[in-house]
């Protein structure tokens, strides 16, 4: 009985697909008793519905047949590529998770078996029933860094005269010049939903040596990307492995053009807005702004915006929210990030002028880089400390006013946070002090454990400054050198090249922590 | 941050509860959910409102949903039901419009004899989109001052709101308003332990 109504099912499900190419959502119906003869699936308005005791027929079936078919112990019966498509399609849409069907997808790619578009269809339409997908975004990035690859190996003639403008230089892609190149045909746009350019694309011809066609498919589908992510990040929260996906998205297929970042910082305002318990999407923003910090020279020039207004703005705009919407920890989060990022900008305003100027040291105090003619932001005419006595009063402020009691107790964790000193620290490394045991200064202790914990998740930044391999005699009586080891691990820089000598490392840090506890602020202070 | 559905009820003197309209936002949900949704939706509300006295405020909670409920002294009463990030208060102030602007276009006499389908109260549809955002519905700054008399009283799930010895599932099994799809949609999403759906 079963074996028969497996194979029904399952052409039942191509027909389907073949009728309705354009399918936008699926899902499973809660039917769990076959109730009458007619077809368990179910197809209106672009919308499939599978009732559920008919899934796991359907999958046994697609499933098995793909299996016995990859088993190479096995003699393999011929299945041609169309049918293979139809399995993976099958198996998937029930079983995303299953990396073999994704990977027998790649392989049909790579015969030209399969459409890129058609696959990244499916994928698309995966993620509105399995928005965490973590396979399915795989995936997504191997078609993508694909397509991407391919128009690098072409694109380097065909938008040389396009590329003049932007300082990659030619061995990156360049997206501008792409959409400069492909004018006519980028009209085709990204709202076309799957329709028919990709039906067009599906159709036969689609060769994987096209670097034409694979660019037509990156310009039409990299600005719907974003917009699957979005889809995904709404319909389930906390959904870190979509905004990963987008900030990957904006990495490597956009090359963190500063147009994309600008606009998606834009664009994700709306989404934090209306997600404001859901800190996934302020990591977002945190990514965002840390790529445009480190391209500041460049958001200057090209865009006459100074990286401190944006930063500015982005304080403005978390304030507004916690205002509006109080008791959220999660903008509290975002708005020590922001603050941490204004303190660090106005301290070592060097910094963020180029990420590769923070080992070349000589920038310990900070020339305010000023932009004549523009507005200067509250960032780039106050020091450090006015900053941080701003910021202290306006929490307080929240504090005296709020009803809300967890609002208040946010806000005071806050304030004890922002209202560690911050640290310029010259320590001393020295490996012939005692390792670290029980007799450990907690202080130090204290240090290690924040800087192993993660900068992310603390809110700690560490900016090494300035090393100076000295051979200096140790200052400070501490045992530093289990920190060095976690220096080292964090900051490759750190190791000492002339290690073996048993000189002691000197270096400069500036540590702007808030999850330093009061005793280590006193020891540092006394250190210093 | 968001609104799935207002409804405005009628709580008769002896305790019978008739839904006068509701209005409904569920473009969040699955196309082939929003049906069972929806009857989940008015099937909570109005067991919510049959279990709040007169002339009180609550606001449920249910998984990651809140239900806020106002029943007034004459027996209009009206839910609101969001997601938890949506503010309480904003929640309350809404309802309060509401259902001053339902007592202007239908008299207090009117309630008991007046049908659903009769009703013609499309404001209803108007503040739920309205109060999507808030901060757009101006209801931010005034509210403060304007809920503080009446106590809200809070509940941890709507198990919490029934009384002695009634349970849901029963309740739900015993529901009229609730199709069959929308049972089993019960059924199996408290099987697997889904929370994709309220209740």
């Amino acid at each position: 009985m079963e074996d028969s109504r497996g194979p029904r099912l399952f052409a039942d499900l191509n027909h389907a697909f073949r009728k309705d190419p354009v399918i936008d959502e699926y899902d499973f119906l809660p039917v769990t008793e076959p109730q009458n003869n007619a077809s368990p699936l179910l197809l209106v308005e672009h919308k499939l519905g599978l009732e559920l005791w008919s899934v796991r027929l359907l999958f046994r079936y697609a499933y098995n047949r793909l299996m016995t078919w990859r088993d190479r112990n096995q003699p393999s019966s011929f299945i041609d590529p169309q049918e293979l498509t139809n399995l993976t399609r099958a198996v998937l849409l029930i079983q995303p998770d299953c990396y073999t069907a994704w990977n027998i997808r790649k392989e049909l790619i790579d015969n030209g078996d399969l459409s890129i578009a058609d696959d990244i269809r499916l994928g698309q339409l995966i993620l509105t029933k399995f928005p965490k997908s973590s396979e399915t975004f795989i995936h997504r990035r191997w078609i993508f860094q694909r397509l991407v690859n391919q128009c690098l190996s072409s694109s380097n003639d065909s938008t040389a005269s396009a590329d003049g403008h932007h300082d990659n230089g030619g061995a990156l892609l360049c997206m501008d010049g792409i959409d400069i190149a492909l004018g006519p045909d980028a009209n085709v746009g990204p709202n076309v939903n799957g329709g028919e350019a990709g039906r067009r694309a599906g159709g036969a011809k689609v060769n994987a040596a096209l670097p034409l066609e694979s660019s037509r498919l990156l310009a039409e589908n990299l600005h719907r990307e974003l917009s699957v992510c979005e889809r995904a990040a709404d319909s389930y929260a906390s959904n870190y492995y979509a905004w990963t996906h987008r900030a990957w998205v904006v990495q490597h297929c956009f090359n963190c053009s500063l147009r994309v970042l600008l606009g998606e910082l834009e664009r994700t305002q709306t989404w934090t807005m209306k997600h404001v318990s859901d800190h996934s999407g302020f990591h977002y923003r945190q990514f965002l702004l840390t790529s445009l910090s480190q391209r500041a020279s460049r958001l200057h020039r090209q865009y006459a915006k100074s990286l401190s207004s944006l930063i500015d703005a982005e304080h403005d705009f978390i304030c507004d929210l916690i205002n509006s919407f109080p008791s959220h920890e999660a903008l509290w989060y975002h708005r020590k990030f922001v603050f941490h990022m204004m303190m660090s900008s106005s301290t070592q305003q060097p910094l963020a002028e180029d990420s590769a100027a923070v080992l070349n040291g000589d920038v310990l105090h900070g020339a305010v880089l000023k932009s004549d003619g523009q507005k200067r932001s509250r960032l780039e005419h106050h020091s450090p400390n006015v900053l941080k006595q701003e910021e202290l009063d306006s929490v307080r402020k929240t504090v005296s006013q709020t009803k809300e009691s967890f609002q208040k107790t946010l806000a005071k964790r806050y304030q004890e946070c922002s209202s560690t000193p911050i640290f310029k620290i010259t320590f001393t490394v020295d490996r012939r002090c005692t390792p670290p045991d029980s007799h450990y200064d907690p202080a130090a202790r204290d240090i290690v454990r924040v800087l192993t914990a993660g900068s992310l998740a603390t809110g700690v930044r560490v900016y090494l400054i300035r090393i100076q391999l000295l051979d200096l005699a140790v200052q400070s009586g501490v045992a530093w050198s289990s920190c060095h080891q976690h220096y080292t691990s964090l900051h490759p820089c750190f190791s000492d090249p002339a290690s073996g000598s048993g000189s002691p490392v000197w270096g400069s840090l500036v540590i702007l922590s808030p999850a330093l506890h009061q005793s280590s602020s006193m020891f540092f202070r006394s250190s210093c | 941050m968001r609104l799935y559905s207002l409804t405005v009820a009628y709580k008769g003197s002896d305790g019978v509860v008739k839904q006068l309209k509701a209005a409904h936002e569920l473009s969040s949900f699955g196309y082939f959910q929003r049906g069972s949704v929806r009857e989940f939706m008015d099937f909570t509300s109005k067991i919510l409102i049959e279990r709040t006295a007169m002339c009180s405020r609550s606001s449920v909670k249910e998984q990651e949903y809140i239900c806020h409920v106002y029943v007034r002294q004459d027996g209009l009463g009206g839910v609101v039901i969001g997601d938890h990030e949506y503010q309480q208060r904003v929640a309350h102030t809404l309802l309060n419009k509401v259902l001053d602007e339902f007592t202007q276009r239908y008299s207090s006499t009117q309630w008991p004899v007046l049908k659903e389908s009769d009703v013609n109260f499309p404001q209803l549809q108007e503040y739920l989109q309205k109060y999507q955002n808030p901060k757009e519905a101006d209801a931010m700054t005034k509210i403060q001052t304007e809920l503080d008399e009446t106590k809200i009283i809070l509940h941890n799930t709507i198990e919490a709101v029934l009384q002695r010895g009634e349970k849901l599932d029963d309740l739900v099994e015993k529901s009229e308003g609730l199709s069959l799809q929308s049972k089993t949609f019960y059924k199996t999403a408290k099987k697997t332990n889904q929370c994709c759906i309220i209740l």
